[in-house]
C-alpha cells in the first residue's frame, strides 16, 4: 500500500516535470509574436487568415493571435503589462489611443517607416493624423468609423406617409419626421419609436451641434465642455428628442436592453431610425427580411454645420515588446492592402486605405444603397482630445451629471453649471 | 494549556489550515503589495512613483465620488442586510415546521442560491426592472393599480436604483435559509420541553428559546453577510455596465476601484481598497465589540 503511494507520487512528479519541460521546449521554436485584438469573429478571421499567411512565409517566426473582447481590452493589457507578458503587436483605437501614447506605451514609427519607404499617402490623412502627434506617427491605420450614420426603416417612411431623408437635411426636418413616425397601439404604447442611438451617445450631437470638448485636440490644456455654448445645443436637443419630441426612447425603457440590445430594436421594427456607425451593416443585412432600409447622414444643425465624433483601429507597437524588428514587419504585413481589400469585403468597417473604399469590393451595390456616403462623412470627422483622463472625465464625471438630463430632472444649462468646477477640478493631463 | 484545551487548539487551526496558507502563501504578497502601492503614483506603463499620502488625501478632502461610493455601499448594507436576515429567519422558521412535502418547500427556496448571484442572474434581473415592460412594475400595477407609467423607474431612476439593488439582494434568502435552519435544528428539544411545562405559549418560545439559540447562527451571518454587502460588485457592474449609474447612484466602493484601475491608477485604487479594509474591518470589530447579545450554550456549561 505505502509503495503504490510512492509510486503514484512518483508517477505525478514526473508529469508534472515533463510538462515543464514541454512547455519550455514549445515556447524556444524561434521568435514568438504576440498580437492583441478585438473584434467580430468575420473580423477575427481576416486577422487569423493573415496570420497563417505571414507564419507559412517566415520560418523563425511564430505570430500568435490573442482575441480579447472589446469591453476588457484595456483591463486585460494593463494585467498582462503589469504580470510581464505584453503582446509586441497592439490593437489601438482611435480613443484608446490617447491614454496609451501619453504613457509612453507605443513606440514611436516614424524611423521604421522611413527605413521602409511605407507610403502612408494612400491612408485617409485624418486618420494617419489622428495617431500622430508633433510629426511622430505611432500607429498604421486599418479602419474609420465616423459615427454619424442614421439607420432609417423605409417601410416605416412609407406608412408614415413621410418622404426618405436625404444628406442635406437639417435637425428641424429630423424632428418633424421623427414626431410622425412613432407609433402607439389602442392603450397609448408606443410600439414603434422614431429615434434610437446604439448606445447612449450624446457625442454624437454635441459634435454635430459644432460644440468642443477641449481648447486644443492634440494639447489640451482646459476644459470647453460646460462653456461651450454649441455643446450646451447638443446636449439639450437629445434630452428634447426624449422629454419633448418624445420620440426617442427613454433611459427607463432602455435599462434592459443595454448596450448591443438597441439594434435589435431597429430589426424588429420598433424603431424607425438608429443612429450608429457602418458596423450594423454585415448584421441588418442577413437578419433584416421585411423592410428595406437605407442609411443617411446625420442631420445638419440649424446653423448648417455637421461634425461626426469618430472612431477606427490601427496596429502599433508596444515599447515593452523585445522583439520591435519582427513586430514592425508584422504590422507591415497584416495593415497593408490585402488586409485591407478583405475588411472591405466583410461590409463591417471603412478601410483606411483610401483606394479600397472607392471600389466595387467595398461599394458592392449591396444594401445601404446610399453606403458612398461614408466617403463625404470624412469631411466632417472629429476626434476626442488627447489626454489621459479622457475617458474618466467622460465617463464618470460628465456622464453621470447628464443623466440627470435625460431623466428630464434637469436642462442642459443646470447641468453645465453642475459640470463647470467639477471639470475645472480635473483639468485634461497630457504628461 | 490543559492537554483537552492543546488537542482543541491544535484541530481549530487544522481546520483554519486551508485558509491560513491561502492567506499566507496566496494572498499575503498582493495585500502587503497594495498596501505599499496605496502610498504611490502607478500607471503600469511607467516606474512606480512615492507620493506619501497624496492618493488619501486626495480621497478625503477632494474627491466627491469616493465619499458618494461610500454612501451608496453604506445605503445598500443598511438596507439589505438587516431586511435580508429577518426575512431568512421568517422563511427558515416556516420551513422547519412538521408538514408533509416541508423538502420541496425547502428546495423551492432554497434554488436561487443555487442559481447564483452572478452574471446572468444580474441579467434577468434587469428585465426585471424594466420601467416599462418589467415583470416588477406589472405586478405593482396588478397588485395597486398604480399605472406602469407612475410606477417607480428602478434602475433608470436616481432614487429608485438602490432601492432595486436591495430588492434584488433578497434572491438569495434561501442561502441564508438554509445556514438558519441547520441552527434551529441544533437547539435542544428539551429546552422547548421546559419551556412548555413552564407555560411559556409560541410566542414567548421564539423570544427565550428560539431567538437565543440561534443567536451564535445570527451573529455568523450578521458578520458574513454586512462584509459580503460591502463588497457588492457583480450585480452593479453587469446592471449598469460598469458605470454605477444613473447619476452614479449606484457606484458602489468595489466598483470605484475597478473604474479607477481601469483608468489607470493602480496606486489610487489600492488606496481605495485600504479603506474599504479598515472600513469593513472597524464594522467587524464593532459586532465583535457589542456581541453580549450572542448566546453561546457551551460557554454556559463551564
Amino acid at each position: 500500500m505505502k509503495n503504490l503511494r510512492r509510486v503514484l507520487a512518483g508517477v505525478a512528479c514526473l508529469a508534472v516535470i515533463l510538462g515543464l519541460g514541454l512547455y519550455g521546449c514549445s515556447k524556444n521554436s524561434g521568435t514568438v509574436i504576440h498580437i492583441s485584438s478585438w473584434g467580430t469573429p468575420e473580423e477575427n478571421q481576416i486577422l487569423s487568415d493573415l496570420i497563417a499567411d505571414y507564419n507559412k512565409a517566415h520560418s523563425g517566426i511564430t505570430v500568435q493571435l490573442d482575441r480579447i473582447p472589446f469591453n476588457e481590452y484595456v483591463t486585460k493589457l494593463l494585467t498582462q503589462v503589469a504580470g510581464g507578458e505584453a503582446p509586441d503587436v497592439i490593437f489601438v483605437e482611435a480613443n484608446n489611443f490617447a491614454p496609451l501614447f501619453l504613457r509612453g506605451a507605443l513606440e514611436p514609427l516614424n524611423s521604421y517607416i522611413q527605413t521602409d519607404h511605407v507610403d502612408l499617402s494612400g491612408y485617409y490623412p485624418q486618420v494617419v493624423d489622428r495617431f500622430t502627434v508633433d510629426g511622430q506617427t505611432y500607429v498604421i491605420p486599418r479602419d474609420t468609423a465616423p459615427i454619424g450614420l442614421i439607420f432609417y426603416n423605409k417601410k416605416a417612411f412609407d406608412e408614415a406617409g413621410v418622404p426618405y431623408p436625404t444628406d442635406d437635411w437639417d435637425w428641424a426636418t429630423f424632428v418633424a419626421d421623427g414626431k410622425k413616425l412613432v407609433k402607439a397601439d389602442a392603450s397609448g404604447k408606443v410600439t414603434r419609436w422614431g429615434f434610437i442611438d446604439e448606445w447612449p451617445n450624446p457625442d454624437a450631437w454635441v459634435c454635430d451641434a459644432g460644440g468642443t470638448y477641449t481648447d486644443s485636440v492634440k494639447h489640451p490644456t482646459k476644459w470647453t465642455y460646460a462653456t461651450d455654448p454649441n455643446t450646451l445645443k447638443g446636449i439639450q436637443f437629445r434630452s428634447d428628442l426624449m422629454n419633448k419630441y418624445k420620440f426617442m426612447m427613454t433611459p427607463a425603457g432602455l435599462t434592459a436592453m443595454g448596450g448591443m440590445g438597441t439594434s435589435d430594436m431597429f430589426v424588429n421594427g420598433q424603431v424607425a431610425m438608429y443612429l450608429s456607425g457602418l458596423w450594423p451593416t454585415p448584421r441588418f443585412r442577413q437578419q433584416i427580411k421585411d423592410f428595406k432600409w437605407d442609411i443617411v447622414m446625420m442631420p445638419k444643425n440649424p446653423s448648417g454645420g455637421r461634425a461626426f465624433p469618430t472612431g477606427g483601429s490601427g496596429y502599433g507597437i508596444l515599447k515593452f515588446s523585445q522583439h520591435k524588428k519582427e513586430a514592425w514587419d508584422v504590422v507591415k504585413f497584416i495593415s497593408g492592402e490585402e488586409g485591407e481589400k478583405r475588411l472591405a469585403a466583410t461590409g463591417l468597417a471603412q478601410p483606411a486605405l483610401m483606394a479600397d473604399v472607392n471600389s466595387p469590393v467595398f461599394l458592392d451595390g449591396k444594401d445601404p444603397q446610399n453606403k458612398k456616403v461614408v466617403i463625404e462623412a470624412m469631411k466632417y470627422v472629429q476626434y476626442f482630445p488627447i489626454c489621459k483622463n479622457w475617458f474618466e472625465v467622460h465617463d464618470s464625471i460628465i456622464g453621470p451629471e447628464l443623466d440627470k438630463v435625460w431623466s428630464g430632472t434637469e436642462t442642459a444649462a443646470e447641468a453645465m453649471e453642475h459640470l463647470k468646477p467639477l471639470l475645472a477640478n480635473k483639468p485634461p493631463e497630457t504628461n | 494549556m490543559t492537554s483537552a484545551e492543546r488537542k482543541e487548539a491544535i484541530s481549530a487551526f487544522m481546520f483554519l489550515s486551508p485558509f491560513l496558507i491561502w492567506m499566507v502563501f496566496l494572498m499575503g504578497g498582493p495585500i502587503l503589495a497594495a498596501f505599499f502601492l496605496s502610498f504611490c503614483k502607478w500607471d503600469i506603463f511607467n516606474p512606480i512613483q512615492f507620493v506619501g499620502f497624496d492618493n488619501y488625501k486626495e480621497m478625503f478632502f477632494n474627491d466627491p465620488r469616493f465619499w458618494k461610493a461610500l454612501y451608496n455601499t453604506a445605503y445598500f448594507t443598511f438596507l439589505s442586510v438587516p431586511i435580508g436576515m429577518a426575512l431568512s429567519i421568517v422563511v427558515a422558521l416556516l420551513m422547519n415546521q412538521k408538514v408533509k412535502g416541508i423538502a420541496i418547500f425547502r428546495t423551492i427556496y432554497y434554488l436561487p442560491s443555487i442559481l447564483g448571484s452572478g452574471v446572468a442572474m444580474a441579467v434577468l434581473w434587469k428585465w426585471i426592472f424594466n420601467a416599462d415592460s418589467g415583470l416588477l412594475n406589472y405586478m405593482l400595477n396588478v397588485f395597486t393599480g398604480i399605472p406602469i407609467s407612475e410606477c417607480p423607474k428602478w434602475l433608470a431612476s436616481e432614487a429608485w436604483s438602490k432601492p432595486a439593488l436591495v430588492i434584488m439582494s433578497f434572491w438569495n434568502v434561501g442561502g441564508g435559509m438554509i445556514i438558519y435552519l441547520a441552527g434551529l435544528q441544533g437547539i435542544p428539544s428539551t429546552l422547548y420541553e421546559a419551556a412548555e411545562i413552564d407555560g411559556a405559549n409560541r410566542w414567548q418560545q421564539l423570544w427565550t428559546v428560539t431567538l437565543p439559540g440561534l443567536s451564535p447562527v445570527i451573529f455568523f451571518q450578521l458578520i458574513v453577510s454586512i462584509v459580503g454587502s460591502f463588497q457588492i460588485f457583480n450585480q452593479v457592474y453587469v446592471m449598469t455596465d460598469g458605470l454605477g449609474g444613473p447619476a452614479d447612484s449606484t457606484l458602489v466602493m468595489v466598483l470605484y476601484i475597478y473604474q479607477k484601475f481601469k483608468y489607470f491608477q493602480m496606486g489610487y485604487s489600492s488606496a481605495l481598497a485600504f479603506v474599504l479594509f479598515i472600513v469593513i474591518m472597524l464594522a467587524t470589530w464593532l459586532q465583535f465589540r457589542f456581541a453580549k447579545w450572542v448566546y453561546y450554550e457551551g460557554e454556559l456549561r463551564k
